[in-house]
């Protein structure tokens, strides 16, 4: 016969032995109070945790949590975000939501020449938009939900390649800039305004269709809360853990 | 917001108290669990999306925290920080006024058993003891065997008699 080990003894104070094992446990514990009393302890240590653990279960709910349940939603569910990246990525769709939202999506620094910079954004010798003052002081000090100056922050990430991003609005356009050795880089610069259908609005009127593509590109590891938020932004955006 | 969007957060409200006992059972304070709760709540809205409707929403809210947790635990171990004194309410469990064992253990000192234990082996313990998971659903919220479940929970609950037993040390041993 099998050694009764451990774990088919805690199986059986959790209900999930077999009906022979459970027959064999009782037998073994009449024959053995050494063993009787061994389970008396496992019992005992397992009927005291749930009382010990029981301080949040009665009481009101806190209002951090009753806030978080109201707030808006800050993406639309995947079925209808897919719905309008496909949108985007289809011809016809495309012609018509540049005509609706005016959508000047500029993706890396080649495609910005010729168009009009947005102001503390400049190219550098590789091409890439790099956020200058006072945007990137802005980018690195604003939290998510606050304006400050023309900028308001919507949302803090960590991408998939472990570097933070923000997902910004700034004065007639949308964006998202990711920290890069110390420099915030403009990924994706979008002009335009909200769209009117709402097939391409986010739930809560707000990120542009390109923004999200942008992020949904870069993929996202990590959404920040307020607190990790601004504990980051106290750290002065120090590289998150792997 | 749409019908589904509003049963979402219905479900996830009447998780709540569940939710905070999970954090409080891993992080041994109350304060530090609702850090947690608040996270996943904040993580589940931004991915209502991807929950599978009829999946088990408390499994996916504890895998959730579990990893927010243990991620939480790595750069903690990082910086080298100190588990938070938990707050001194130690009650009496005598439920009958017996001389029993457990009127000698006041339920601070389970807590402060259930923090001497492995991360591993308290996120186990927590989910089969406190939130009454199945072995299955345990494997599942952990992402790992239903094997490792069991030796994890033997192991813990050893550890949590033995923990007992050093502030208990008039109990019988067996």
């Amino acid at each position: 016969m099998d050694k009764l080990t451990d774990e088919i003894i805690n199986a059986w104070l959790d209900g999930e032995a077999t009906r022979q094992e459970g027959e064999r446990i009782e037998a073994a514990i009449s024959a053995s109070p050494e063993l009787g009393m061994r389970v008396a302890r496992l019992s005992r240590a397992n009927r005291l945790l749930g009382p010990a653990f029981a301080e949040t279960m009665s009481g009101p709910i806190p209002q951090r949590f009753e806030a978080i349940l109201r707030q808006p939603r800050r993406f639309a569910p995947l079925g209808s975000l897919k719905a309008a990246l496909s949108a985007l990525l289809t011809p016809a769709p495309i012609m018509a939501a540049a005509a609706s939202l005016a959508l000047g999506v500029v993706l890396g620094g080649a495609l910005l020449a010729g168009s009009t910079m947005a102001p503390g954004i400049t190219p550098d010798g590789d091409g890439r938009m790099i956020a200058t003052a006072p945007m990137a002081t802005q980018l690195a000090s604003v939290a998510s939900g606050v304006s400050e100056g023309s900028l308001r922050v919507r949302l803090s990430l960590i991408d998939e390649g472990g570097r933070y991003c923000r997902q910004f609005e700034t004065a007639g356009a949308s964006g998202l800039a990711c920290l890069d050795a110390g420099e915030w880089v403009i990924d994706t610069l979008a002009s335009g305004a909200s769209a009117p259908d709402g097939a391409y609005v986010m739930a809560n009127g707000a990120a542009d269709p390109a923004v999200v593509a942008a992020i949904e590109r870069r993929g996202v590891r990590q959404v920040l809360d307020s607190e990790e938020e601004a504990r980051a932004i106290a750290n002065g955006w120090r590289a998150p853990a792997n | 917001m749409d019908e589904a969007g509003i049963r979402f957060r219905a479900e996830l409200r009447a998780l709540i108290p569940r939710l905070r006992r999970f954090g409080h059972s891993l992080t041994g304070s109350v304060d530090d669990g609702d850090d947690l709760v608040q996270g996943a709540l904040e993580k589940a809205l931004l991915r209502e999306g991807q929950f599978q409707v009829g999946s088990r929403l408390d499994s996916w809210m504890y895998k959730i925290m579990q990893n927010a947790w243990i991620d939480q635990k790595r750069s903690a171990a990082r910086q080298r920080q100190v588990i938070t004194p938990m707050s001194d309410d130690a009650v009496a469990v005598g439920e009958d006024g017996r001389r029993d064992f457990d009127a000698k253990i006041s339920l601070r000192q389970v807590r402060d058993a259930m923090m001497q234990l492995h991360p591993d082996e308290r996120s186990v313990l927590a989910l089969v003891s406190i939130e009454g998971q199945s072995y299955r659903e345990a494997a599942e919220t952990l992402g790992i065997p239903i094997g490792t479940v069991m030796s994890r929970l033997a192991r813990a609950r050893l550890r949590l008699v033995q923990a007992m037993d050093d502030v208990d040390p008039d109990s019988e041993k067996g």
